[in-house]
């Protein structure tokens, strides 16, 4: 059994690029894997395991050991958390496993937007936070101005912080002899009932679902049998262990305050949700672990397979991502244009583009994706209450009582220059100012109210160009507000495509409908006959474009004899032509749907 | 016993300088490279011709490149050699490739003592800042030259190539190089549209093109400036009336053609029909490499080696980039893209002649769709691409591929 004295559960938070990972790497280079005890009872086994077919864990959680000056060899164990906004959940999630954070600043640019979001989830954990002045060695480090701004702004001592280089290696002892201080031990009752929280797992085809989970109170080993306490699955444990570097360790049993792994019976990869608590299904515990704080999806979009005999396929990568990460929700759906697909749920856009991409690059899949839209709640005359995910859903006109949208609150820190573009765009994008803080002389803090559909297509991007990439930017969801929304369909060569509706407000409707008709014309290839391209508000056509009819299309080349080479030219083009989805007698090509993603505006 | 015709095809892969356009095997090289190039092309002729004594040569066309660049003696010797082991019919159609600024009277004089009866010459363009785009080395006025030289040394079969939509060209004066051209009064008009391709000097320089529109218009307003002389045969070539190309026919009818020279592409007949595809290496060092390795006696090299079972076998691996036999579906399909080409379309007979199946039931729908689109037009027993089918006979083609 581990001392609990002698473990420290913790995590980093950094606004993005101000040194996180690089912090986390020097701790883990400057730690062993194994404390002295175990590397003479096990080195044998490691290295028999070692053997064995590694597998790469998301480097979520690793485990090293640290013989710190007082002579004491201390476990850390250390949950990473991503930086984004998009996914303050899976920081709640990382959190909820640590009982105390390193807060990393860059001594050159200062707090950021996501240093506060991430330090205010973190107290609101109840987590015990320690700055850390990282890229001190930067010409332009001020450590003694950002130290003042972290008293002034965050309100928590900062005086005697580690002032450090995590590239450089400068400040690392420092750092690791400050987690032993400053990090609270856990204190769990080791005989109490078995009491964890699954705060992360993943589906490996070797071992099957391994659930990554922080021991609460009590001990589990192999053989223990366990409830989820939500879903009330329970099943036989089969292995349990901690996390090497990129590899998972087996032991004999996880106790009280650490942090590990189990692999069970587990059948349905659904039956084990992130967030909920293990106990043992002959002891349980009184009450679960305070469940994490619940996030609900903020932007949809529809997910196709390129190829409709994919679907199945398609349906068993989202169940296996969901388990990774729980935050992706999905139901089937059907598109009159697209066929059979699901309708997912996303934290926001970045969150969108990555599942995306894990899609087709882990389960090698071809996507088409639509428009990503927000949940809008739709008052019904009936007095119903409906929450819209798919345009397509939209009840007639003449049924709707009144829409709202979800209605996000932002801060948005950036240097005074750019205080007058960022509000400009702002004012475009819909936002109603609420105030604005200096936080010194030359930085701000603006406050805005912003519809959430306004910022889930391009708004960082143009955040970014804007303020020349000064401007960092953070919200919350504040709540839905009545809005003029309406429905703005695309109809090509006349026909209605569903796949391309999205929700707009009115006064945004003609802007948007025109740059799509735009986008569209140059997406869609020449075809015998014109196709009208337009763009209709409840039957209303408010924008429309041509795409002209082929005129052209010939080899008028004589190749010699060589006529291979001119079949191959043909068959590239009938090539082409199968990625394209037929809507009535117009083929559009798969693109079209994605492209229509960004509609860039003017920078 | 004589009695199939042959067409040949022999490919001179030299230039004095490369156009901006030309993704044709072709280069500058060295006059030493020249000679070993014809010493190897005159020894595949020879040792390939023990397969084809049964064979009339009725058609020879001399491709390139630019053939005229060679040296008279050097010509010479290529026809010489086909003469000495090919019969070659007393009124084969013989055509040389040529380009302005590379001939004279003398070699065009000498050209004729070869027997060769026709000659193509690239003029591209009449206009000298369209020459300059192309990338060209000679003038209209040096076109103009050879031209009557030719005239003069007795060609009374001569084709003109011109190009389309060239970068800076519009209606206007592509109608303006037209006229001039017909103003000549030349058998035979080729008319390419230009087509920027990969690896070429415009691939890379982006020139601005005309529009898909106005391209058009200019392949449209050609049969109005040629007039009732001159009749469209196939999508890109004109012609007054029994001045077709006799050799390029060939290859729209998938009759027989043999292919000399590096890269040159050939059909040949197994089993009474035409099915085995060949194409030469494109790599004129391995060409002449593997042709220098030959054995003396050649002959008895190849009568083992190198016709096996009907089908020609690479008789030393990398002499050909492509070897293979066609199958029912691949001949079929090239019938129909190829016949297509030429204006007077497919016949019904013919087909069902070839394939012993009547062309609706193979291709009924495929061709219903395009004769409703109004690309095809089925009338008295062809069918061929209507003036809209021509514009878009890619679209049409790809259906029966």
């Amino acid at each position: 059994m581990t001392d609990q004295s002698k473990i420290r559960n913790f995590c980093i938070v950094a606004h993005i690029d101000h040194g996180k990972s690089t912090l986390a790497d020097r701790i883990i280079e400057s730690t062993g894997l194994l404390t002295s005890r175990e590397m003479q009872a096990q080195v044998l086994d490691n290295m028999d395991l070692e053997r064995e077919r590694g597998i790469t864990i998301k480097s979520q959680a690793v485990r090293t050991v640290y013989k710190a000056k007082d002579g004491n060899e201390y476990i850390f164990n250390l949950i990473d958390t991503p930086g984004h906004v998009d996914f303050n959940y899976e920081v709640s999630r990382s959190l909820a496993a640590c009982d105390g954070a390193i807060l990393v600043v860059d001594a050159a640019q200062g707090i950021e937007a996501q240093t506060l979001a991430n330090v205010y989830l973190a107290l609101d954990h109840n987590l015990d936070v320690f700055p850390v002045i990282n890229k001190i060695d930067l010409p332009s480090a001020q450590p003694k101005r950002v130290i003042d701004e972290i008293e002034d702004v965050i309100g928590i001592e900062a005086q005697d912080a580690p002032l450090i280089s995590a590239k450089n290696g400068i400040g690392i002892d420092e750092v690791l002899e400050a987690i032993v201080h400053k990090i609270p031990a856990p204190k769990g009752d080791v005989n109490a009932p078995l009491k964890a929280l699954i705060f992360d797992s993943l589906y490996d085809s070797y071992k099957g679902v391994i659930v990554f989970c922080r021991m609460m109170e009590g001990r589990i080993s192999k053989g223990t049998n366990v409830l989820m306490m939500a879903t009330k699955a329970t099943c036989e444990v089969v292995e349990v262990g901690t996390f090497g570097a990129g590899q998972f360790i087996p032991c004999d049993e996880l106790t009280a305050g650490m942090v590990g792994y189990f692999t069970a019976s587990i059948k349905n990869v659904r039956d084990t949700a992130v967030g909920d608590t293990v106990t043992d299904a002959k002891n349980p515990c009184k009450e679960p672990c305070p469940g994490y704080k619940k996030v609900h999806s903020m932007v949809y979009c529809g997910v196709y397979p390129a190829d409709g005999a994919k679907y199945p396929d398609l349906r068993d990568a989202l169940e296996k991502l969901q388990l990774n990460d729980a935050s992706l929700n999905y139901e089937p759906e059907t598109s009159i244009a697209l066929g059979f697909g699901f309708r997912c749920g996303f934290l926001g856009l970045l969150h969108l583009e990555i599942i995306q991409e894990r899609l087709e690059r882990e389960y090698n899949l071809d996507l088409v994706t639509t428009a990503p839209g927000v949940v809008y709640h739709v008052h019904t005359t009936a007095g119903e209450m409906i929450e819209l995910t798919n345009p397509s859903n939209l009840p007639d006109p003449s049924l709707i009582d009144y829409m709202e949208e979800p209605i996000v609150s932002s801060e948005i820190m950036v240097t005074t220059e750019f205080i007058g573009s960022i509000m400009e765009l702002c004012q475009e994008r819909r936002g109603r100012y609420l105030g604005m803080e200096y936080m010194e002389e030359t930085r701000a803090l603006l406050k805005y109210e912003l519809p959430l559909n306004e910022i889930i297509y391009d708004f960082f991007d143009a955040l970014k160009s804007r303020s020349k990439g000064y401007a960092s930017f953070d919200y919350d969801l504040k709540g839905y507000e009545r809005s003029d929304l309406v429905k703005l369909d695309i109809l090509v060569n006349h026909e209605e495509v569903d796949a391309l509706s999205f929700i707009v407000h009115k006064d945004t409707a003609y802007e948007r409908g025109r740059k799509m008709c735009e986008k569209l014309k140059d997406e869609i290839p020449r075809h015998l006959f014109e196709i009208p391209i337009q763009a209709a508000v409840g039957g209303k056509i408010i924008a429309r474009e041509t795409v002209k009819a082929m005129r052209k299309d010939v080899l008028a080349k004589c190749y010699g004899g060589d006529i291979t080479r001119k079949k191959k030219l043909l068959e590239k083009q009938k090539e082409g032509k199968k990625r394209m989805r037929q809507i009535g007698n117009v083929e559009i090509p798969q693109a079209a749907f994605m492209s229509v993603l960004k509609l860039d505006d003017k920078k | 016993m004589i009695n199939e015709k042959l067409g040949i095809y022999i490919h001179i892969p030299f230039c004095v300088k490369k156009c901006n356009y030309c993704d044709f095997n072709s280069g500058v090289y060295s006059d030493s490279i020249k000679s070993e190039y014809i010493d190897a092309l005159c020894k595949e002729i020879e040792c390939k011709s023990d397969y084809f004594k049964n064979y009339k040569i009725d058609t020879i066309f001399m491709g390139g490149g630019t053939p005229s660049i060679l040296p008279v003696d050097l010509t010479g010797r290529v026809f010489d050699t086909l003469r000495s082991f090919y019969n070659v019919n007393e009124d084969a159609e013989i055509t040389i490739e040529s380009n302005p600024g590379t001939l004279d009277a003398d070699k065009l004089k000498a050209y004729r003592g070869f027997g060769i009866n026709r000659i193509s010459i690239g003029l591209q363009s009449t206009d000298k800042d369209q020459l300059k785009i192309l990338g060209r080395i000679h003038t209209y006025e040096d076109f103009e030259e050879n031209y009557n030289n030719a005239r003069e040394a007795g060609f009374d079969n001569i084709n003109i190539d011109l190009i389309s939509a060239v970068p800076g060209q519009d209606l206007r004066s592509f109608s303006e190089g037209l006229n001039k051209v017909k103003s000549l009064d030349p058998e035979h008009i080729s008319i390419y549209s230009l087509i920027i391709e990969e690896g070429t000097p415009f691939y890379e320089m982006k020139p601005d093109l005309p529009d898909e529109d106005s391209e058009r218009e200019m392949i449209h307003c050609i049969p109005e400036i040629l007039g009732d002389e001159y009749s469209q045969y196939e999508i890109s070539n004109y012609a007054k009336k029994g001045f077709e190309c006799r050799h390029n026919i060939k290859y729209w009818n998938r009759d027989a053609y043999l292919g000399f020279g590096v890269s040159a592409a050939s059909l040949l007949k197994t089993n009474g029909i035409c099915n085995l595809r060949l194409k030469n290496t494109d790599n004129i060092t391995e060409y002449i490499e593997i042709l220098k390795n030959l054995k003396e006696d050649v002959t008895d090299v190849l009568k083992t080696d190198y016709i096996k079972s009907n089908n020609f076998v690479d008789f030393k691996s990398g002499f050909y980039n492509e070897n293979f036999l066609l199958g029912t579906e691949d001949i079929k399909s090239e019938y129909m893209i190829l016949g297509l080409r030429m204006n007077r379309g497919i016949s019904k007979k013919d087909f069902t002649g070839t394939f012993e199946k009547d062309i609706y039931e193979i291709f009924g729908n495929e061709i219903n769709k395009h004769l409703k689109e109004g690309l095809l037009e089925d009338k008295e027993g062809y069918i061929y691409l209507t003036k809209k089918g021509r514009d878009l006979a890619n679209y049409v083609w790809k259906d029966f591929i």
